[in-house]
């Protein structure tokens, strides 16, 4: 028989015992053995494993205080040394998520596997969603025991050292990796299964479940225009004739950064779109400016509507551009403009 | 409509002096078959060479993919439209079908510098337009096909799209003869597709986007895209028969400006094939609707939504499976039916390849879906590799030596795919790891 599986458990002052929203600023505390859900986390393991510890913080402590709970979920998992770590589960509080959150990576940063369970909307889960192995939860605390038995079979697993198989055979919350796979019906069988359940109202299972976009919050508006400086980044391929920088017509990786200080507008023996994802027969034999609107744009800063315009453009081809790109493009042209005081980015897309 | 398609499946292709069908194989007479494409003078070159399955071989510089097919009886011509061919409604009467057979159409890639295009692609990027027709690459549907290769070359002066004018002429020519080989044969097999709805049925209909060139190549007679009845232009969505469908009546590669993604083959042989198949069976297969796409302004590609919207549920439709052609902005057109036709109550399943998830740090589809949609994936354009060295590649123009080495897996993005299947006509999908 092999050697019973050291588990460390995590629990928030609530589920712990300790109390309820009042004690909710409770700092890391450590308890030999199982706490509350942890007895049905010890029948789970049966003879497989014991539960050597339990730690016990409270919800505001570990969202608020993160880096002082750590290094105390730290030290508690070297001094008990366990095998695997199983936190939660939080269903859908938010607070409580990020508490096993945060216990199953300070685990896995000391190489010891680490499973929570959770709703699959948890914050944790839209914050930490590569990190964690997390079995999906409903709302409802009182199916505690069978998300505890799963949570076990899933960390005796990754203990054992299995290599894990897709999300929804192995019942864990998709970490947003996609992997080729080869199904046993082509695509279209498998299309038209899909719409006859979907229009009889039999359940189905969509092929792409999670679709993370990320959200940006809109800059507060501008109170005064007259007084504020334009910025231009544009993703419609305007380079200087010749193209210096050699911006591909797609997939571009870079943007190119040009002066357009004093110039009344783009002339088309100066200037050429290098995008190939559409015709620029007229930006290239006629007018550039359709692109990169500089001409509208002085007009409108000799007649006072506009402070000023940023001497500096930012370019590149906005075809087949990957996310993680097109994102330090963004974030290389945003962090110039708020240093050099620019109020209004002015983004032509292409 | 009621269609029958008469199968003559082809087990093997010899070359010999005359060009007939028997017994599932089919003789062909190089000559006799080349003559009027030879005749045309804008062609410099033609050639055809035979790919079976299991072999060692590499097929490059694909143009198009077609099955041969002819109208033994009803109106019409097969492929109609297109380079001149009679536009009659197609779709009637009885089809003659080269079946497990394919004419692949090869020639050397255009140069879109012609029409003021900058270069477009950057140099050195693998796009994965190869067919393996053995070994662990041999993962497409024409690896199982027998493939005659037609390998054609335009005179070299021609802009891109009356080359490819060239280029299409030679291959119906060409899938003429072979067909009619058929007509004083008996089938193997014929199949009624007769699509009168059957009562207690739901209705589904089939909605494919496809790509108009008009303002790519700011021509609306381009051929450079897939055509209905012969037509690329912007126009508002086509209500066709899926019998139509399967004579041929959308059709054509779309040249992206450096390859082709060969359209004809799957718009005949994939999903409307199967959707006539399981009619008064499941469901009744309404119609099918092409909405073309590379509408400018939001509000335009809403319209051409509501449009298709309304054609679905004027003809009935409880469901509707839709497919987009090309990602990028065509998505967004595509993902605009969806959800014109979950507002108007007919229910969709997508079938579409996903964006490559950047080890995961990037969303699968460049839009969402609407809550509830069914997705199917056809994964994200990559493929299982790397995809072992051949002995034979085949291909029109000057073809590197590279192309017999080792090929690596590609890598699947927007614009790079080795199957280009949004008709769902692989095995390979995604799924959340």
């Amino acid at each position: 028989m092999e050697k019973p599986v050291r588990v460390v458990h995590y629990l928030n002052q609530f589920f712990g015992g300790i109390g309820g929203e009042e004690r909710a600023q409770t700092p890391l505390e450590v308890r030999e053995g199982p706490v509350g859900p942890g007895r049905a986390l010890q029948q789970a393991l049966g003879t497989k494993g014991t539960v050597v510890a339990t730690l016990i913080c409270g919800d505001d402590y570990v969202a608020e205080r993160e880096e002082v709970a750590g290094p105390s979920m730290r030290d508690a998992l070297q001094r008990y040394r366990p095998d695997l770590v199983i936190a939660g589960p939080a269903f859908d509080s938010g607070r409580y998520g990020l508490g096993c959150a945060l216990a199953c990576r300070v685990a896995r940063s000391l190489g010891i596997p680490a499973v929570t369970g959770m709703y699959p909307e948890n914050a944790a889960v839209i914050t930490h969603r590569r990190e964690l192995l997390a079995v999906p939860t409903g709302l409802n605390t009182t199916d505690m025991r069978s998300i505890v038995e799963r949570m076990t079979v899933l960390g005796l697993k990754v203990v054992r050292g299995e290599p894990l198989g897709p999300a929804l055979e192995e019942g864990y919350i998709p970490h947003g990796v996609r992997k080729l796979v080869t199904k046993d019906r082509v695509g279209y069988e498998r299309a038209v299964e899909m719409l006859l359940a979907r229009v009889a109202g039999r359940p189905f299972v969509s092929e792409i479940l999670v679709q993370q976009y990320e959200r940006v919050t809109p800059a507060p508006p501008v109170a005064d225009l007259s007084r504020a400086t334009i910025g231009i980044v544009v993703s419609t391929g305007i380079v200087p004739r010749g193209n210096p920088d050699h911006l591909p017509g797609a997939r571009a990786l870079t943007a190119g950064r040009y002066s357009i200080d004093r110039l009344p507008r783009l002339d088309v023996g100066d200037w050429e779109s290098a995008h190939g994802g559409f015709n620029t027969k007229v930006l290239n034999t006629e007018n550039p400016d359709y692109a990169l609107p500089l001409a509208t744009l002085r007009a409108l800063e000799a007649e006072g509507a506009i402070g000023g315009i940023y001497p500096w453009i930012y370019s590149t081809v906005g075809n087949q551009t990957a996310v993680g790109p097109a994102r330090k493009i963004g974030q290389l042209a945003a962090a110039e403009f708020r240093d050099a005081g620019v109020a209004v980015a002015l983004q032509v897309s292409g | 409509m009621r269609l029958e398609l008469a199968a003559f499946p082809v087990r093997d292709v010899r070359f010999g002096a005359t060009t007939r069908w028997r017994d599932g194989v089919l003789e062909i007479d190089p000559d006799e078959v080349l003559e009027p494409v030879r005749r045309d003078p804008l062609v410099e070159r033609a050639e055809l060479a035979v790919a079976r399955p299991g072999e060692s071989i590499r097929i490059v510089t694909i143009q198009d993919i077609i099955e041969p097919r002819v109208k033994a009886t009803g109106r019409g011509a097969t492929y109609p439209g297109i380079v001149g061919r009679p536009v009659e409604t197609v779709g009637e009467g009885r089809t003659n079908r080269l079946s497990g057979f394919t004419l692949m159409t090869c020639t050397p890639p255009q140069d879109v510098k012609r029409y003021g295009l900058l270069s477009s692609f950057r140099p050195g990027t693998a796009y994965g337009d190869f067919l393996d027709m053995s070994g662990p690459g041999a993962i497409s549907p024409w690896a199982s096909t027998v493939n005659l290769c037609l390998l054609v070359e335009p005179v070299r002066h021609l802009d891109p799209d009356p080359a490819n004018r060239v280029v299409q002429q030679a291959t119906l020519a060409v899938q003429d003869q072979l067909a009619r080989a058929t007509l004083a044969e008996t089938p193997a097999e014929v199949e009624v597709l007769d699509l009168t709805p059957r009562p207690g049925l739901p209705g589904f209909v089939y909605i494919h986007s496809i790509v108009s060139p008009e303002p790519i190549y700011l021509n609306p007679d381009s051929t450079l895209s897939t055509a209905v009845y012969g037509i690329t232009r912007l126009t508002q969505p086509w209500l066709l028969h899926p019998t139509e469908v399967l004579d041929g009546a959308v059709c054509g590669s779309f040249f992206s400006g450096d390859f082709y993604r060969w359209f004809t083959w799957p718009l005949t042989n994939s999903i409307v094939l199967h959707m006539c198949r399981r009619h008064g069976i499941d469901f009744n297969f309404l119609g099918c609707i092409m909405v073309r796409t590379m509408w400018e302004e939001q509000r335009q590609k809403e319209l051409m939504a509501n449009r298709a919207a309304l054609m679905a549920t004027t003809l009935g439709a409880a469901g509707a499976i839709v497919t987009p052609t090309l990602r990028g902005q065509r998505m967004l057109d595509t993902m605009a039916v969806v959800r014109a036709c979950e507002e108007a109550g007919v229910k969709t399943v997508l079938i579409t390849e996903e964006e490559d998830d950047e080890d995961g740090s990037a969303p699968p589809l460049l839009v969402t879906a609407p809550d509830g949609v069914g997705l199917v994936s056809t994964g994200d354009g990559s493929a299982p590799g790397p995809f072992p060295p051949v002995q034979r590649v085949i291909g029109a123009g000057p073809i590197g030596d590279h192309w017999h080495a080792e090929q690596p897996a590609p890598h699947g993005r927007y614009g790079t795919s080795h199957l280009n299947d949004v008709w769902g006509f692989s095995r390979l999908s995604c799924v959340d790891y």
